[in-house]
Parts: C-alpha cells; structure tokens; sequence
C-alpha cells in the first residue's frame, strides 16, 4: 500500500478535460475498438505486403510483384486514414495520459510524420516506375518496410509510456525535448511482435484472396499458386502471434497476467481470439485448395473478428495497467445527441456511397488490376 | 500547469506545427479545388473536338494530384495533429472534447473522398466518361464538405462567438462570427490553386494544347482573385477588436521602426497575392512561353501567401490559442480553471515541478522557463529569449514579467516575486554572466527603497 501511495505521489497525472466525455465511454471505446481493428488489418496488409513484395522482388516473381506494386500504396492509405479515428478516440477517452506521454517522447514521436512520408513515398515511386527503372526498387521497398516498422515501434513505446505514469517526472526532467522512448518496459519485444507478426497473416489472406478471384476470372493457375504462397504466410503469421502472446503474457506484471488468464471478461476475449485465429487457419487451409470465395471470406473474417478480441482485450489490459490512477467513470458525461447524429448520418451516407461503388464500377477495375497482363 | 511543455531547441514547438500546418494547407485547398478542376474539365473535353487529347492532359493531372495530395496531403493532415497535440496539448484537448463528432464526420469525408478519387484514377479506363464526369463531381463535393467542417473548428479558435467553457454551444461555437467569411476566402483560396497546379501540369504537354489548358485553368484563378479583397474585407470586420488594435499599431510603429509581426503577415498574404494575379496575367498572356519553373514559382508564391495567411490568424489570437478561453502556454484565462491565483508560488498549480527545484536554485528559473515560456519561445533561436533579454537589468525584468499581459500578445506570468526573481536570475544568466534568484532580490529589495 506504502508503495501505491508512493507510486501516486510521484506521478504528475494531469486532471481530464473540463468538457467531459461528448458520449458515453463505451459507444466511444466501441467506436474506437472497430476504427482501430480496421486500421490495424490496413497496417498489416500493408506491412506483410511490403515483406512479401520485398520477397517476390528477390525471386523475381514479377506477377506477385506487380500486384504488391499496384496495392501497397492502396493500402497505405487507407491504413493512415482509418488510423485517425482510433487517435480521436483514444484522445478523448484518454486524453490526459495520451498527450502526457507522447509530449514525453515528443521528439520521436514527431519523426512518425516524415517516416510516414517518407514509406508512403517511395511505395508510390516503386508503382509508378517499377516497370521501367527496376535497379532501385528493391531499396525504395526495403526502406520503406524498414520505416513502417520504427513507426510501429515508436507507437509502441507512446502507449506503454501513457500506461505507466510512474515513469513520466524522470522522464521529462531528464528530456525536455522528449528525445527518449520507454525502452525499459519490459513487454516491448512481445507486444511489438504481438501486433506486426499478424501482417504475415493479413497480407497472406489478401493474396490468398486475390488466388480465389483469378481462379475464378480463369486463371486458374496463378490463381492456384497465389493460394498457395499466401497460406505459407498465413502460417508464419498465426505461428508469430501465438509465440508473441506466450511472450507477451510471460513478460507482463503478476497482476496483470492474473487479470488476463484469471477468469471474467479478459479470459473470455483471449479464449475466444484464440479459437477465432484456429478456425481462421483452417478455413485459410480448406481455402488453399478448395474454388469459389466463401472458404477465403470466412477465413478473413474468423481472423478479423479474432484481431477485434485482441483489440478489446488491450483496452481492457490498458484498464487494469491504469486502476490506480484513473478510471473512465471518474469523468463527467455531457452528450451531444446533435453531433452524434450528424456522425452517424455521414457514416450511413459514406457506407451507402461505397457500396454503390463497389456494386457499379469496382468489378472491373479489380480485374484490370489484380489479373496478369 | 497540466501537461509538460515540448521544449524543442532552436524551432522551438509552435515553429514545428507551423511547417507541417503550412505545407498542410497549401495541400488540402489544391485537393478539393482540384476536384472543381476535374470536374469542370471532365465537362469541357466532352465539348471539345479533340476531348482524348485534353482527357491524355487530365490523366497527368490526376496522377500528379493523387500522389502529390495524397502522400503529402494526408500524411501531413495528421502530422498537424502530432503537432499540435505536442505543442499544445491543453488547447487539443478543448477542441477534440468540445468537437470530436465533427471531426469523426470530417473523417467520413476523408476516406469517402479518398475512395471515391481511387474509382476515378483506377477506373480510368474501365469507367464510362459518364461515370468519370460524376465520380469528379462527387469528389470534390465530398471534399469541400470536409472543409465545411474543419473551417468551423479553426475559425472557433480565432473568434469562438456565443459558446463559453460553461455553455458548450457547439452550434454557436462552429458558426461563429468568423465562420462564413473564412469559409467564402478559403473555397477561393481552393480554386486558384487548382488553377496554378493546372499551370504546372499544362507546361508538361504539346505547346497548341497547352495554349488551350492555360486558358482553361486561367479561369480558375482570375475569378478567385478579384473575389478575394471583398471576402478578406468582411473577413477583417468578423475579427475581434483588439486584432485591429494589434494590427493598427503595427501600421503607425512602422515609423518608429517597430512593424507588429500580425501587420508584416497581412502585408505577406496581400503582397504574393497581387503577385499571383500578375503572374497569372502574364502566363495567360504568353502562354507558350511559360515553363515548369515559372508554374511552380508561382505555386511558390501561392505557398508564401499561405504562409501569410496562416501566421496572421495565429498572431491574430496572441495571447491567446483559443480566444478568450485559453492562453498559448496552457493557463486558463478564467480563474475558475485555473488551480490557484496568478500570484501564489508557481510550483503550487503545476503538477510538473522536480524534486531538485528548490526556490531560487538555478533549476527553478530553468523550470519556470521549461513550463511557462518554451511553449512560445526558444532560448537562442526562433523568438529567442536570450536576444529579447540582452538588456536586461533585474529591475526592468522583474516590471516586465509584472506587466507581461500589457504586450498584448502574452499571458500573464504565473508565480509570486519569488519565481520572478529566479525567471529574471535564468534568462540573465544567458548571457554568460551567471546570476543568482538572491542576488536579483536583492538588487530588486534595494532599488524598492527610497
């Protein structure tokens, strides 16, 4: 008890914002827990396209590599633009700890801009000049694999820092210009392969996907060899987070693993993020050899619907890290119905539009893009 | 004080968000009036009799668009929010509790314009021109609505109208007295910057179309232009008297050689924009003479008066990051927010002091500056505080600090005579000559004594 008091005394908690929370928490955690599931199979994608790309590009694969061209700069951006809501969110729900810890680590923190320019950049100029100038393109790949993986990483380190205000006074003291990361949080290593290794999985999928539908369009071949590679990563993937959850939970506070394994909601989420990501690998199995599209979609759905456990279940962790110093509850709830509604209306409006699209001009521009010339 | 201060050396924070906001802004007015352009110019190739020519132009102009907005546009669109989340975490904090629903709606209008623009690029050549001429429309429809939105947020800083801390008006707040106004200046702003990004692309094809092109674009910038003083003139009487003041003083010092940062701005905006104008004239004027060095200077031009624009609305809020709401250093004007009164120990309302500030310690003055002044200033570059206090005595820094709010362009100083003395001890220090908190309370005790 002594040393909780201690432990308070010595955190420099900022107060919440005086307005409130504009809803209640859980519609914004549930808001935050779905932006933030699509964001990261975004990243993924992104990610393990980049790592498979840069593979096909050694073996010469120019048909897998063709298409990572044309698709990685696709998901770049949506993987930066889903990644705004999650940061709204959590900025409102956790404001006071979020904007503490990244303005502790300030100096890194601001390199994700350039690094995210920087990836983005080159994975258009590897699609726009692919074809014609080949000799650097594998470096323009590599570099920008390299730097969207330090971007994860810092981001890593910004919300495990928020997690442990104990830290924060020692911190600021000894870097004002926040030129620092939280290097001696000792789940670093497992939590930043918990969240990148599932690119493997994500990326596999996505190739397996694009497999089923050249099958489909007559292609039988390539569509058949792309099922194929994109299972062996679905594999390396669902292998990485299994070993980086037993990491994970081995390196976490005794506290905290006795929150996660000892029964309740937390236990119920891993359980269930557990079975999703079995079934998920062997409806990818079944999808490997089988034809049409259902085996792939379901497949993608068990792993996503698996990745929105892990989601939640962070949260709930990110609750328990934080107990002691502040609970959501604690904050005064001032809803704005008006604003809600204005939300939720683009939000139908938005969704209506993309099926209109999808439904009337996607088709063919997936073919011209996804089939071999 | 709430949060810690980002202390950036020589840029100092403010600085940092102002790169990433104005290479934002010039960006994000081309991305939705570039959907006017496509739109328009959809519609105009389909009159045309040679309309595959001019669609071979707009298919370069896409694809520098789309890459350009999207890598730089969007990246740093979020790069504004890492920044101002560090430089200024309290005013962030407002804003994201008071109108986070906008900005969610807002980021509808993101992807949708995103999506929409991929079916447009990558539909190029499976579309029907139809279905090219509506995606263009919808695009820019959807993009000017995210400006709809964000242009609330932003003219709320500046003059936030009916809403207050304890109302929470949101709709008083986003149609605030600046809101139309701003939002008339910046649909133009939209439209001449297609008009110039339509230049630089038109210098890349044959030299009889490109005659054509520049005509075409020409009319999206002349018009904007001669709109732009009537909507700046309104503009001006939505701000708030003191910004006049501010401004006023900067015009009649100029004789006195002191020219108010706000009034070199303005001066900045109104002078590269009668330069666009000119420019403008004369590539319509010669258009095969114009090359892709002249286009992009002109864009640079239009980037400097941006530039312009933006640091005027930022000094036009000194002292203020939401007027009449918060100070630009995180302290509360309303003394109901703020923790203790201005004038008790400093150390007392923040929840940032070190263990090893003892008062009057060397750490003290530095942490005062850390916590208080960083915020703004820098120590030795941008608006450094070792060049504003070269002259300093310890009795006129001590009356400075006392009076620091009479600027007009700081909030006031937060402590007792006390943190004074130990700020006035560190920023003399700077200049080489180290001075102890006791040794400026005394020299302060005795100039008190008759």
């Amino acid at each position: 008890m002594t040393a909780l008091v201690a432990l308070l005394a010595a955190a420099p908690l900022p107060a919440p914002d005086p307005l409130g929370f504009p809803a209640a928490p859980v519609l914004l955690q549930g808001l935050a827990y779905l932006t933030f599931t699509l964001h990261l199979l975004a990243m993924n994608f992104t990610v393990g396209g980049a790592v498979l790309l840069l593979i096909a590009r050694l073996r010469r694969d120019e048909p897998s590599v063709h298409f990572w061209a044309t698709a990685l700069p696709l998901g770049f951006s949506y993987l930066v633009t889903l990644g705004i809501p999650p940061l709204l969110f959590v900025q409102v729900l956790y404001g006071q700890l979020f904007y503490t810890s990244s303005v502790l680590i300030g100096g890194f923190w601001i390199l994700v801009i350039p690094l995210l320019i920087l990836a983005y950049a080159l994975l258009y100029a590897h699609k726009l000049t692919h074809e014609s100038r080949p000799r650097f393109q594998t470096v323009f790949v590599a570099v920008a694999l390299l730097a969207m993986l330090f971007i994860g990483f810092i981001y890593v380190n910004n919300l495990t820092l928020l997690q442990t205000p104990g830290r924060w006074l020692a911190k600021y003291t000894a870097h004002p210009g926040g030129m620092t990361l939280n290097m001696e949080e000792p789940t670093h290593g497992p939590r930043y392969l918990f969240f990148i290794l599932p690119a493997f999985a994500v990326a596999g999928l996505a190739f397996m996907l694009r497999g089923a539908y050249l099958s489909r369009w007559g292609h039988a071949e390539e569509g058949q060899r792309s099922r194929r590679l994109g299972f062996v990563s679905v594999v390396v993937g669902a292998v990485g987070v299994f070993i980086g959850a037993a990491g994970l939970l081995a390196t976490f506070p005794a506290h905290i693993r006795t929150f996660v394994l000892g029964g309740g909601l937390p236990t119920g989420l891993l359980t269930a993020a557990v079975a999703a990501a079995v079934v998920g690998l062997v409806l990818a199995f079944a999808a490997r050899k089988a034809q049409g599209l259902l085996p792939i979609y379901a497949a993608i759905l068990s792993f996503a619907a698996g990745l929105a456990c892990v989601v939640v279940l962070r949260d709930q962790v990110r609750g328990a890290y934080l107990a002691p110093y502040f609970q959501l509850r604690d904050v005064p709830v001032n809803v704005q119905y008006g604003m809600l509604a204005v939300f939720g209306a683009s939000l139908v409006a938005g969704l209506g539009l993309l099926i209109v699209l999808l439904v009337k001009v996607a088709r063919p521009i997936a073919a011209k893009h996804v089939v071999v010339r | 004080m709430n949060y810690p201060v980002w202390n950036v050396p020589i840029l100092g924070s403010g600085l940092v968000v102002a790169i990433i906001a104005i290479i934002h802004i010039l960006i994000s007015h081309l991305a939705v009036g570039g959907g006017a352009f496509l739109a328009v110019a959809e519609w105009w190739a389909s009159r045309q009799a040679d309309p595959e020519r001019i669609r071979a132009f707009l298919r370069k102009f896409v694809t520098y668009f789309l890459v350009y907005t999207t890598v730089f546009g969007a990246t740093t669109g979020v790069g504004i929010w890492f920044s101002i989340q560090l430089a200024n975490p309290e005013a962030t904090s407002l804003l994201i509790h008071q109108f986070v629903f906008a900005w969610a709606t807002e980021w509808v209008t993101f992807i949708g314009e995103l999506t929409v623009l991929y079916f447009y690029y990558y539909g190029w050549h499976t579309n029907s021109r139809r279905m090219q001429l509506v995606l263009a429309i919808l695009y820019f429809v959807i993009a000017w609505f995210s400006l709809f939105i964000i242009n609330g947020i932003l003219t709320f800083m500046l003059t936030p109208g009916g809403w207050t801390l304890e109302n929470r008006d949101i709709v008083a707040g986003f149609f605030n007295p600046g809101y139309w106004p701003a939002l008339f200046i910046r649909t133009l702003v939209m439209l001449t910057l297609a008009g110039l990004f339509g230049f630089v692309v038109a210098t890349r094809v044959d030299d009889d179309l490109k005659e054509r092109i520049i005509g075409f674009a020409a009319r999206f910038v002349v018009p904007a232009a001669l709109l732009m003083p009537l909507f700046a003139a309104w503009y001006w009487f939505s701000l708030p008297v003191e910004t006049h003041t501010m401004w006023h003083n900067g015009i009649v010092g100029v004789a006195g050689g002191r020219l108010e940062a706000i009034t070199r701005y303005s001066w900045l905006a109104a002078i590269t924009g009668g330069l666009i104008v000119i420019g403008t004239l004369i590539i319509a004027w010669k258009p095969r003479a114009t090359t892709t060095t002249a286009a992009i200077a002109l864009l640079a031009t239009a980037q400097l008066s941006m530039l312009g624009g933006e640091f005027f609305r930022e000094m036009a809020r000194k002292p203020f990051v939401i007027r009449g709401v918060l100070y630009s250093n995180g302290l509360w004007k309303a003394p109901s927010k703020a923790p203790v009164a201005l004038d008790q120990p400093y150390f007392e309302s923040t929840r940032w002091e070190p263990d090893h500030a003892t008062p009057g310690s060397a750490a003290h003055g530095e942490w005062i500056y850390r916590l208080q002044c960083a915020s703004c200033h820098t120590l030795d570059g941008y608006r450094s505080l070792a060049a504003r206090t070269a002259q300093w005595t310890p009795g006129f820094g001590d009356r400075f600090l006392q009076n620091l709010n009479q600027q007009g362009v700081m909030p006031p100083f937060q402590g007792n005579s006390q943190d004074r003395a130990a700020l006035v001890a560190y920023l003399i220090s700077l200049h080489g000559k180290p001075v102890a908190a006791a040794e400026v309370e005394a020299t302060l005790a005795k100039e008190a004594k008759p």
